[in-house]
């Protein structure tokens, strides 16, 4: 891929316009500074494929000389020209802002327009301060309107006197410095604005309210209380949704109840304000000064909602609505038949909780279709104690959805730990699905006890795997005394799936039990891999020095992942004897083994670690070189640490 | 033991993925095909991948980040990978007034300007042509429009795609009835042939104008090497890519056009932001990108 430059030159020079594309995007690749004022003329070209190559390489290519050679086509008579050299210098122009804040001066208007706004999205302090000037001295009105929105597109302090003495400007220029303060996000551009909130006209006013509102300063908020009186609706309801943006909910708790009256009211009309983001504010506020009426409200609010669209407002509501607690509303719309109505209601009583809200949704149960019934299920599973055993118990007897089924179950097993039940729940671990089962087998291990236990051992019989499998697994959770005994025997199961996790349950029940390393040992020269793995897995993680001749064994084992499992293993007992024999594999392995070995020769440290590394190091391949220079540096670091101690 | 259950019976934890792995696998998936996953859809990586870890019984994602750059296997399962983060959904006549446009507008004219220089070859490339439903499609409409005239004109329909396992399913050929679902029946009856019920394969005419190929679109020497098209179709392609990657690759079509070539991308894809370098043409449902001549 690599290019003459000549050759690229040549191409840029081209008549041929696929050819000049090429030229530009091989300069892009190559970075090529000298194809710069090549590229600046392609982008005056007829063809827009041309102009655009030509930009996507001088984006890339960007510095001083590239900035110097865009801007004389800020003057182009052509405006698609103008705005493309406008549009990279944003891109790149903070690599010579010298030469943007000479063009500020210019006689001509646009020009000082387009410098101002390029120096807007440089993010450089040297901007500020010609750009305070530029807003104050201009004779034109466009250019301070520029001036201020770039002061806010910079967002450093500094320019807020500025921008606070433009206050005394024409309106057009105030909602750019409107904007500018509120992007500054300061102390005192909270300041200089409440104070222009005393003295502007209403449209600059809504404006400043919603500059404070996504400011967030608790200092404008007696301010904003102040000028809700005597304000139009809409202004109304827009300084509630910024006050509460400001505080938050939790702070309205704090208002008088004077203060809270009134506020209920103003946020009950925000309710029927048409945009959401004032709805969302008022459904928030309401969450703290509550009510049975505030929870209809914003049920018939959120009935209009679309579920799947809205579902982060949607989920507000159910926040306020749980904040507002249980009421007569929420009975109400549980039993209703709008489905987002009785959907609310299901979540918010569930979040609520308590014995009214439970009865209530045990008794709606059998009225619900199915993904209700999941719902209400779901619920109860998260918030209901023993009160809802019975409930639970005929449902899993009557029901047949899995979903609701898992919940139940989990329910009785999991959350009750409920022994009477047992013979219920172990029915469902013959369920056709494999979900419930799962869920079953996990309800009925967390309850436990004499019966749980016998019932697995029956299955360990069993002609079908699967269930074998569970009962392994199972006696290996319930870890009684015993089991090591049936675990060994498991071992021996023809299907490799029961010894596998037979070697997993010894691990769980006895990690550092001298007995089951020979208990297991045998399963190197198991003919399944996945096998292998799980016995060197507990090698791994056995404490006796035993272990080590063993894993030094399964170093030359078939599969290359037990043998990179096994160089692992080796590399955390940290064995410096070990080495050699590690090293002995190394001609036959694979790149990835080799990699594991250098890995695991960093771990181990030592002489001999170190100077095999070393070695390594004139290995051919670079991935394996990266490796050992990097177990190296390890090794070092780690030595100048012993060193210092 | 058919049933994916005993192997989710373990005493082994949940597999999570760490940032660092998760940045890891994103470079890399980048890097290698152009797509970009955000940090939005870590979980989904973490739900996906999670089986491609299962299946090889690695600890961590960490480990399959080895094993994509140093298994023996690292090529076959780079496919599996891409098979996974990408999707592969499409069907015959996906988006019907686009079809509709091309047939009876970009076709025509193109076949007519032909005609008057004496020039009676067309190229078509259908980039990201999944299992070969485009391709086919376009191939069925082709022999629609030429008629008669077919056997005198020079016809290539180039296909390509970056998964080798939906190439094969494409080259095979054979489609249920819900690759059909916008397929009009009588066109169905006519390029086609039910082997077993619901099952249908392609007729061997709509085959031979088709030719599929591996390709990375995020390696701009690679389409360098395509045959020059008269048309593109690259529908619901680029929405995987980053901007930058889109830019590129739109711009590579663009260098591969014949002159008053046509473009089509996804009915709700756009070059807003990505080229202004094509002209857009409005048709009633569809707008088609032109490169003036
Ligand atoms: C949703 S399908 C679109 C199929 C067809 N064009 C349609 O619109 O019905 C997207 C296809 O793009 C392919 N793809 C994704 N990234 C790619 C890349 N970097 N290079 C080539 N193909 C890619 C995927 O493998 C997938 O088959």
């Amino acid at each position: 891929m690599h290019q003459d430059k000549n050759e690229i030159m040549q191409l840029l020079k081209s008549e041929d316009q696929s050819e000049q594309r090429e030229g530009a995007f091989l300069a892009r690749d190559m970075k090529l500074v000298e194809a710069v004022p090549y590229l600046v003329g392609l982008l005056q070209s007829r063809s827009i494929g041309v102009q655009e190559a030509a930009d996507m390489a001088l984006r890339k290519i960007g510095g001083g000389p590239s900035v110097s050679a865009l801007i004389p086509l800020l003057a182009s008579d052509s405006p698609p020209v103008r705005n493309l050299s406008m549009d990279i210098l944003r891109h790149i122009g903070h690599q010579d802002i010298d030469a943007l804040l000479r063009l500020l001066k210019s006689e001509d208007t646009d020009l000082r327009i387009f410098s101002a706004d390029i120096l807007g999205s440089t993010r450089s302090y040297l901007a500020v301060a010609p750009l305070c000037e530029l807003l104050l001295k201009d004779p034109e009105v466009n250019v301070r309107y520029q001036a201020a929105v770039s002061l806010g597109d910079l967002g450093r302090s500094g320019a807020t006197e500025c921008l606070k003495r433009a206050f005394s400007d024409e309106e057009w220029v105030q909602y750019a410095v409107v904007e500018a303060l509120s992007k500054l996000r300061d102390e005192s551009s909270v300041k200089v604005l409440i104070q222009a909130l005393g003295n502007s006209s209403e449209l600059v006013c809504s404006m400043i309210v919603d500059a404070l509102g996504e400011m967030g300063d608790i200092k404008s908020v007696p301010m904003l209380l102040k000028r809700i009186e005597d304000s139009p609706a809409t202004l109304r309801n827009k300084i509630v949704k910024a006050v509460i943006n400001i505080l938050g909910g939790k702070a309205l708790t704090f208002l008088s109840n004077k203060e809270k009256e009134k506020l209920h009211d103003y946020l009950l009309a925000a309710l029927k304000d048409d945009e959401t983001d004032i709805q969302d504010a008022a459904i928030l506020g309401l969450g703290y000064v509550g009510g049975a009426r505030a929870s209809r409200s914003i049920l018939n609010t959120a009935a209009l909602m679309d579920p799947d669209y809205e579902e982060d407002r949607l989920q507000k509501v159910h926040e306020s609505l749980v904040s507002i607690g249980y009421n007569q509303s929420l009975v109400e719309g549980l039993i209703s038949e709008d489905e987002t109505l009785a959907s609310l209601a299901i979540h918010a009583l569930g979040s609520i909780g308590g014995k009214e809200a439970i009865n209530d949704l045990i008794s709606s149960f059998a009225l619900k279709n199915r993904d209700q019934q999941r719902e209400i299920a779901h619920m109860l599973h998260d918030c209901a104690g023993r009160e809802a055993r019975d409930f639970f118990l005929t449902t899993l007897q009557q029901h047949q959805d899995g979903d609701v089924l898992k919940y139940g179950i989990s329910f009785i097993g999991v959350k009750l730990r409920d022994e009477e039940s047992i013979p219920v729940l172990l029915r469902f671990l013959e369920h056709p699905w494999d979900d419930v089962k799962k869920t079953a087998l996990e309800a009925v291990l967390s309850t436990g006890g004499g019966t749980v236990l016998r019932h697995f051992q029956d299955m360990l019989s069993s002609t079908d795997t699967i269930k074998r499998v569970m009962a392994v697994y199972a006696i290996g959770r319930l870890g009684a005394d015993n089991s090591m005994e049936t675990l060994a025997e498991a071992l021996n199961d023809e299907a490799y799936e029961v010894r596998k996790i037979a070697l997993e349950a010894m691990g769980h029940i006895s990690p550092e039990d001298k007995n089951v390393l020979h208990l297991v040992v045998k399963g190197l020269q198991d003919e399944n891999r996945e096998v292998r793995r799980s016995v060197v897995d507990l090698l791994d993680e056995c404490p006796y020095p035993e272990s080590h001749s063993y894993l030094l064994k399964a170093l030359h084992d078939p599969d290359e992942w037990v043998r990179v499992r096994v160089v692992e293993a080796l590399g955390r007992k940290k064995i410096q004897d070990n080495i050699p024999e590690m090293l002995s594999l190394w001609e036959r392995s694979s790149q990835l083994v080799k990699i594991k070995i250098v890995e695991a020769l960093g771990i181990i440290g030592g002489q001999t670690a170190f100077r095999s590394l070393l070695d390594i190091l004139d290995d051919p391949d670079q991935e394996i070189q990266d490796a050992a220079e990097t177990a190296l540096d390890k090794l070092q670091e780690q030595n100048m640490e012993q060193g210092q101690e | 033991m058919n049933s994916p259950f005993p192997k989710n019976i373990t005493f082994k934890k949940e597999l999570k993925i760490n940032d660092q792995e998760f940045k890891q696998l994103r470079d890399f998936i980048y890097e290698k095909s152009g797509i970009y996953i955000g940090d939005n859809r870590k979980y989904l990586l973490e739900n996906r991948l999670g089986n491609r870890l299962k299946a090889h019984n690695l600890k961590s994602f960490g480990e399959y980040f080895y094993f994509l750059r140093y298994d023996a296997q690292r090529n076959e399962e780079l496919t599996k990978l891409f098979e996974v983060i990408t999707t592969n959904e499409t069907s015959f006549f996906r988006n019907p007034p686009q079809i509709k446009v091309f047939q009876e507008q970009i076709l025509r004219d193109l076949v007519k300007t032909k005609k008057a220089k004496g020039d009676k070859r067309i190229h078509v490339w259908s980039a990201g042509c999944s299992t070969g439903e485009e391709p086919y499609t376009l191939s069925i409409v082709l022999h629609e429009a030429m008629n008669y005239e077919m056997s005198s004109w020079k016809i290539k329909i180039s296909a390509h795609d970056l998964s080798n396992a939906v190439l094969s399913a494409a080259k095979r050929g054979i489609y249920s009835h819900y690759a059909l679902r916008s397929t009009p029946p009588e066109i169905v009856k006519k390029y086609f042939l039910e082997e077993s019920p619901g099952m249908f394969r392609v007729q061997d005419k709509v085959k031979e104008l088709v030719h599929f190929g591996q390709i990375n679109l995020s390696d701009r020497f690679q389409l360098k090497k395509v045959e020059r098209s008269d048309v593109i179709f690259c529908r619901n392609v680029i929405i995987y890519f980053d901007e930058d990657m889109k830019k590129n690759v739109i711009n590579s079509f663009y260098d591969n056009l014949l002159p008053g070539g046509y473009m089509f991308i996804g009915h709700s894809e756009s070059l807003h932001n990505i080229s202004r370098a094509f002209k857009p043409m409005h048709y009633p449902g569809s707008i088609v990108y032109l490169k003036e001549k």
